[in-house]
């Protein structure tokens, strides 16, 4: 196999421009190649093991320096180019233009206040002007919420738009610390903006108590100079993220499950945007959101501030920040990585042959499995209400929990029996066809997933679907029981 | 820093001045065994027109192309240049990613005056 090595690579390879290598993949001719030639290994790779930036392989005319090509057999007359990536992008530039910076100004308790920043030689006084003149939107003001307004606002942007639809709920307070118990049942918006008044009260916290959707989402961001995005659903983030590219604004997205997290920064400079990185949302059911598969206390604290801690660097105009990066968190290993996202020539939205103009002709709720599909048979349900009084009368039936062993730790469903959801259709002997069986989970969402699988595993007895789950019926009959743990 | 000629610094500056205001790049070259830049050759910035003003990127076969025309002629490459049209002339996080080291590196602030352009030219270079 030959390889060719670029002139601008060769004071690694004893000046060599052609090299034969005996050997039929990328990994093992760049293994060769370090082997022979000890001073490339360093050169080529990072202490990390992965190839540097700088470092391009073509076979042919195509480019392999993705690791997914390493293994794959080379023909032997392919001609092997190792070449450098000539590339780079300017320092990063303050998103805010200098007429805003210099219109406004401190008084002495502002420079009292922000003392702290004015100290730092790359914020100084120019930067917290920055700061003070930007006009920043929140989306959600729960989890990941919670820490990027009270920091955003500790640290002076002046204006802060915070919009969210929901009330504070008991489970809220497990990881909102924007909200404490006296906030129990108000608007989240209500008690951000009393937790930013108490912080500083020259900021202007505008508070939109509405749900984003197509019609209202450009009128509510547009003119603002970034985009929060701290939801906790996909049909939000491909909103926000399309209203975004529309209107010119940079995006800091932000997600937390579980254990791990991810940030990122989406459409600066007409960079790669969220559809880029996910050009779909996974199916329907199928990845709970963190109300339905929980999050540790602090993740979205340590989330939520990297977040703020992006937006004010794009403010001020300093640093390396996760512009085409997405920064993914594992808190449980603690560890850490930077996934690069490439900017896709056909995206629907940012690409160049975008097709959708306009939030309002796509149809969010279809893209993310969230409408109400019109199935050849449609699955029947029972709300709480009904299934409590089929309990009540003892009629003959079966019920079935197909949540996951942890989860009913939590809660026991009386008297069912117990198949998770992946085990179904090899026990659907357990099931009596001739009697009704009722599916329960906790959101009334896997269990539709549940009947589907068993209907196309041939069981042909009659189904029904819990509506709204566990969580809808906890407060009917759980109350007496004793179920709680 | 590196011996620049008069020819090789006014290419780059032209080449920069009308890419302005999307980045120019190009290469720098030196005859063999000399140690100052004698020609520099300006390359296409391949990134899309809106992402230009910030970003550039060269198609790597057309380096390819060039470093082998360039060998027959007796010339080496350099290293390379690259403009930042309204911003300081400071190698990006990215810049510094793309370095082949020993290579030496221009970068090129430019901004516009009154009558024309004004630039700045700076080097750098990194050592593994």
């Amino acid at each position: 196999m030959k390889v060719y090595i670029s002139a601008t690579l060769r004071n690694f390879f004893e000046r060599n421009p052609v090299l034969e290598v005996p050997k039929s993949n990328i990994r093992d001719i760049l293994t060769y190649l370090t082997d022979e030639y000890v001073e490339s290994k360093k050169v080529l790779f990072d202490a990390d093991g992965n190839l540097r930036s700088f470092v391009q392989i073509y076979a042919g005319d195509e480019n392999w320096t993705d690791k997914e090509f390493w293994d794959k057999v080379l023909d032997d007359n392919t001609e092997i180019l190792l070449l450098p990536a000539i590339a780079g992008g300017a320092p990063v530039e303050s998103i805010i233009p200098d007429e805003r910076r210099k219109s406004v100004s401190f008084d002495d308790a502002e420079v009292e206040r922000f003392g702290r920043h004015l100290l730092l030689k790359d914020i100084g006084v120019k930067g917290q002007k920055r700061i003070k003149a930007a006009r920043v939107v929140v989306v959600g003001a729960g989890a990941l919420g919670s820490p990027v307004i009270q920091y955003l606002a500790a640290a002076g942007v002046g204006t802060i738009k915070v919009i969210d639809f929901d009330d504070v709920s008991l489970e809220n307070l497990q990881s909102q610390v924007l909200h404490t118990s006296r906030d129990l049942k108000r608007p989240k918006v209500a008690s951000a903006k009393d937790k930013v008044r108490n912080i500083n009260r020259n900021i202007n916290l505008e508070a939109e108590n509405v749900k984003l959707e197509a019609d209202n989402i450009v009128s509510e961001i547009d003119g603002y100079d970034i985009v929060i995005d701290c939801t906790d659903n996909y049909k939000a983030r491909y909103l926000i993220n399309d209203a975004c590219v529309l209107c010119g604004i940079p995006l800091v997205f932000g997600a937390i499950y579980q254990f791990e997290g991810q940030v990122g920064i989406f459409n600066l400079n007409h960079g790669p945007c969220y559809r880029c990185q996910f050009p779909a949302p996974p199916e329907a059911g199928l990845v709970p959101t963190c109300s339905e598969g929980g999050a540790i206390s602090p993740l979205p604290g340590i989330i939520g501030s990297i977040q703020a801690n992006e937006a004010l660097k794009l403010i001020i105009g300093i640093g390396e920040h996760l512009d085409g990066k997405l920064l993914v968190v594992d808190s449980l290993n603690l560890r850490n990585r930077i996934v690069k996202v490439k900017k896709n020539n056909n995206c629907p939205i940012c690409g160049g042959h975008a097709v959708i103009t306009k939030v309002e002709d796509f149809d969010y709720e279809e893209f993310c499995g969230l409408k109400e599909v019109e199935e050849e048979i449609p699955i029947e349900g029972f709300t709480p209400e009904e299934l409590a009084k089929r309990i009540e009368n003892g009629d003959q039936m079966t019920l079935v929990d197909v949540r996951e062993p942890h989860e009913r730790a939590i809660m026991r469903f009386p008297n069912a029996i117990v198949i998770p959801i992946g085990q179904l259709a090899r026990r659907k002997n357990e099931l009596n066809p001739e009697i009704d069986t009722i599916f329960i989970c906790r959101e009334g969402k896997r269990s539709i997933l549940a009947i589907n699988t068993l209907r196309e595993a041939g069981y042909a007895g009659p189904m029904y679907n819990l509506k709204g789950g566990i969580e809808a019926m906890k407060d009917i009959i759980f109350s007496h029981e004793g179920a709680w743990l | 820093m590196i011996d620049i000629s008069k020819n090789a610094r006014a290419k780059c500056i032209d080449s920069c001045r009308k890419a302005y205001p999307s980045e120019a790049c190009g290469v720098l070259l030196k005859k063999s065994g000399n140690e100052i830049i004698d020609d520099a050759v300006p390359m296409y910035n391949i990134m899309d027109k809106d992402r230009a003003g910030t970003h550039f990127s060269v198609d790597p076969y057309e380096l390819y192309k060039l470093e082998k025309e360039m060998e027959t002629k007796g010339y080496d490459i350099a290293g390379f240049y690259h403009s930042h049209p309204d911003c300081a002339a400071v190698p990006s996080g990215e810049d510094l990613e793309h370095m082949v080291p020993g290579l030496t590196y221009l970068i090129i602030s430019i901004t516009k005056a009154e009558n024309g352009f004004n630039e700045e030219i700076k080097e750098y270079r990194i050592d593994i």
